[in-house]
């Protein structure tokens, strides 16, 4: 008998040396993860999710699973998710949208910096400006935004929901312009969008590249410019805003959020580990096909990223007045 | 295999009321990680397809919609199941859909780029246009008072525009509350109103009085069946066909047009809602052939119409393919892989739920009192998975109650659920093309196709009050004979 109990503590002391480091200090995760998306199945955020869960989670060590709440154009996902738990088993898909509603929406409760730590960033995609090859506007940039300014409130621009980056890029090019479009807007994005312009009802439109690659590739779609800082090296004929003269650089932007109040530990090790799941080559290519593009930035990088674009959102605001409704 | 498993998966989610195709695409989209992309394409569609049927089961059986566009088939097809023919319209409802999608299938195959083509056509003013015959098509829909009917249907229109504001982003009539930020869902009011609603009138009625005729009157389709049933076959195929290739157009909107547009083509009219066969076939065809036409932009465009087809978009991109004008040259066994699935899908569709019919119709012989508890159950989980929100149950709960008070006071919720429907779309055509054409009205009858459209919604208007004038006669002329 003694010899058992003699046996039974020294197993687990030794157990005990044996025990990885990192798993004494973090006791996490020790089940699955939800990843809100608040974003129906099928749409451009829900795709990263599900992408970031795919690769993500043989990091993370658990299963992650997209739970999807489509609401308020994403406002429903970003309440979930700062309602949550902060103990880093519920995360949620973030986008500019998370800083633009409180300004613009009555009955948010959520802001993005007091309601939620952000993990990381994890992908970003251009606005593409776009318009029916050989079409009447299939001309320079710079031609169309003269006509606007020459002719103001002519040329028909779509848009995908209001406020969403489309619009956002819309109004910031005629803030930076002082030309003035048409804005016809379309809720249910490109799936409107797309026919508009080959349709001819609709004289260009912005968008993300989900929408116009396949269609660009095919012929049917040129590309006048793109909104990001630099070239898009999947698509090195078109410039950008920047090069053709224009003070804009706007890529949207998605990021992986918490609730306020989760440990520094988890969102340092959920950081990391989406960090190798966003560098994957798998993720890269999937990525690719949707004409996203893989983009990991720290917790702290990516925070200074969102107050960037609070400033300038909060700068259009006031220069517009526009009021939450 | 895969065509079959997903069809499997289909129906059984489809049964299930409210968790739509939608919900089970995505829930089982992990795992067509590892299979080829024509495997998970095929099993994705097969459940699609799938959900659409069971969707119809519920429908027939228990007079709860297990998605929008399964809502017209309750009117006759419940009917028809109180009267002992499930059977039958189970029947019908699979033979139809079956047909309907093999025809769809050939019309994608051939007509795809001609059809899209012409689809581009449609911009926002055509849209409205088009919403607008949808309104006047509900008009014929109408049993009883027409009056009532026309109030149910605004009713209807005020309910739609709950939620934000497509061009001002503006809150209406949401009283701050997020979750009616995207209006009130379509499947949550059908559910109640239909669903929740029979049930609490069956329960009023004695315990002892069957709700379900238990005498069979056949198991399947007869002679007589089909020979109603084929016209409306193949105009409901028809119609659905052409709908479900305008992008945003829909499979609900082609089950109504066509179950109207059968209606005010038969020759008894008032049997319709009553338990009338035809009135299944159409709108089951319809909504088949819509699911085929709505195929169309995506495989051709790279532009889904659908939240359905959005998921398959996002489907075939996790695979690595990008559908679109370049997917029928650069794969084209995954696009005639496609093509065959959905007739494999259907042919498996028809040989999976054949032998079933049976089997449902049992279910309905158990006594009610026990059975209704199931079926509450049922709803209050499936409105639950549409958006994982408890709300929907208080909506569900609601609007049943809505409905329950509607029917005691002989209102129909037909008219009420097309202009939720309607309603919206029509508003934002409207308001886009105004915008589009800077508050120009008259673009509506200058532009040729949205002219002709209007004029056919004008025509269809004026028509009764021929057929009324010339009924005046005949009443004049008999009370002469007096």
């Amino acid at each position: 008998m003694g010899r058992k109990v003699f046996f039974f503590w020294l197993t687990l002391a030794l157990s005990i040396i044996f025990i990885p480091p990192d798993a004494f200090s973090l006791d996490y995760p020790t089940r699955e993860i939800e990843l809100i998306a608040g974003y129906p199945p099928g749409s451009t955020l829900d795709h990263i999710a599900r992408l970031v869960a795919k690769f993500g989670e043989k990091y993370v060590g658990k299963p992650i699973v997209v739970a999807n709440k489509p609401g308020g154009g994403g406002s429903r996902g970003f309440s979930s998710l700062a309602a949550a738990k902060p103990d880093g088993y519920t995360l949620g898909i973030i986008s500019q949208s998370a800083i633009l509603q409180p300004y613009l929406m009555k009955g948010i409760t959520f802001n993005y910096k007091k309601s939620f730590r952000i993990v990381c960033q994890v992908a970003y995609t251009a606005e593409g400006i776009y318009t029916k090859k050989g079409g009447p506007y299939d001309i320079p940039f710079a031609e169309i935004i003269k006509k606007a300014k020459e002719r103001p409130n002519t040329i028909r621009t779509g848009v995908g929901g209001t406020w969403t980056g489309s619009d956002v890029v819309r109004l910031i090019l005629e803030d930076a312009t002082g030309a003035k479009f048409i804005r016809v807007p379309h809720p249910a994005g490109g799936q409107e969008l797309v026919p508009g312009v080959l349709g001819g009802h609709l004289n260009f439109a912005i968008g993300e590249g989900a929408q116009w690659a396949p269609l660009y590739k095919a012929g049917k779609f040129s590309i006048l410019a793109i909104s990001t800082e630099k070239r898009d090296p999947r698509f090195p004929d078109i410039p950008t805003l920047k090069e053709l003269g224009y003070d804009v650089a706007f890529a949207v932007t998605f990021w992986i959020g918490a609730p306020a109040g989760t440990p520094d530990p988890i969102i340092n090790f959920l950081a990391e580990a989406f960090r190798k799941g966003v560098a994957e080559e798998g993720y890269r290519e999937a990525s690719d096909v949707a004409f996203n593009t893989p983009g990991w930035a720290g917790p702290t990088d990516s925070l200074r990223a969102m107050e960037g674009l609070d400033e300038t959102f909060q700068k259009l605001i006031k220069k517009y007045d526009l009021k939450p409704e | 295999m895969c065509a079959f498993l997903g069809a499997i998966a289909g129906t059984l989610v489809g049964v299930l009321p409210g968790l739509g195709p939608v919900g089970a695409m995505s829930m089982l989209l992990p795992v067509t990680y590892g299979m080829s992309p024509t495997g998970a394409m095929i099993m994705l569609a097969g459940i699609y397809y799938g959900a659409q049927y069971g969707g119809s089961t519920t429908s027939i059986l228990v007079n709860i919609p297990g998605e929008s566009a399964s809502v017209v088939t309750c009117l006759d097809g419940y009917q028809m199941a109180r009267q002992g023919r499930a059977g039958p319209a189970l029947g019908i409802a699979a033979f139809g859909s079956f047909i309907a999608g093999s025809i769809g299938v050939l019309g994608l195959s051939f007509l795809a780029p001609p059809l899209v083509d012409a689809a581009l056509t449609f911009g926002a003013p055509e849209y409205f246009a088009l919403m607008c015959l949808g309104l006047t098509v509900l008009t014929f829909l109408a049993h009883g008072s027409m009056l009532k009917a026309l109030i149910m249907a605004v009713l209807g229109l005020f309910v739609g525009t709950i939620g934000i504001d497509i061009t001002t982003g503006i809150q209406r009539f949401t009283l701050g509350n997020q979750d009616l930020m995207e209006g009130v869902g379509l499947v949550q009011i059908a559910m109640g109103m239909f669903g929740i609603s029979e049930i609490l009138l069956n329960i009023e009625k004695t315990m002892k009085v069957s709700i379900f005729e238990t005498k069979l009157k056949g198991l399947f389709p007869n002679l007589q069946d089909w020979r109603r049933s084929i016209g409306a076959i193949l105009r409901g195929t028809g119609i659905g066909f052409f709908l479900g290739i305008l992008p945003g157009g829909g499979a609900v909107i082609a089950s109504f047009t066509s179950y109207a547009i059968e209606r005010r083509l038969s020759r008894h009219p008032d049997k319709f809602g009553s338990g009338i066969i035809e009135g299944v076939a159409a709108p089951e065809s319809a909504n088949n052939a819509a699911a085929q036409g709505a195929f169309i932009p995506l495989m051709t465009l790279g532009v889904p119409s659908n939240v359905v087809m959005a998921l398959l978009l996002g489907a075939l991109m996790i695979h690595g393919l990008t559908p679109g004008p370049l997917l029928m040259s650069r794969n084209p066994d995954l696009f005639w892989g496609v093509i065959t699935s959905m007739y494999v899908g259907n042919l498996m569709l028809l040989v999976l739920n054949l032998p079933l019919i049976p089997m449902w119709v049992k279910f309905l012989k158990i006594p009610y009192p026990i059975l209704f508890p199931f079926i509450l159950l049922f709803c209050l989980i499936g409105v639950y998975t549409i958006n994982n929100n408890i709300f929907d149950i208080y909506l569900m709960i609601f609007f049943g109650i809505v409905g329950y008070l509607a029917k005691k006071f002989e209102f129909e919720p037909a008219p009420f659920i097309l202009a939720v429907v309607l309603g919206p779309m029509m508003e934002k055509a409207f308001r886009q093309s105004l915008i589009m054409f800077q508050g120009d009205f008259s673009i509506f009858i200058t532009r040729p196709i949205s002219g002709v459209i209007f004029g056919i919604a004008i025509v269809l208007l004026i028509l009764p009050l021929f057929a009324w004038g010339s009924r005046r006669e005949k009443i004049a002329s008999l009370k002469d004979e007096d």
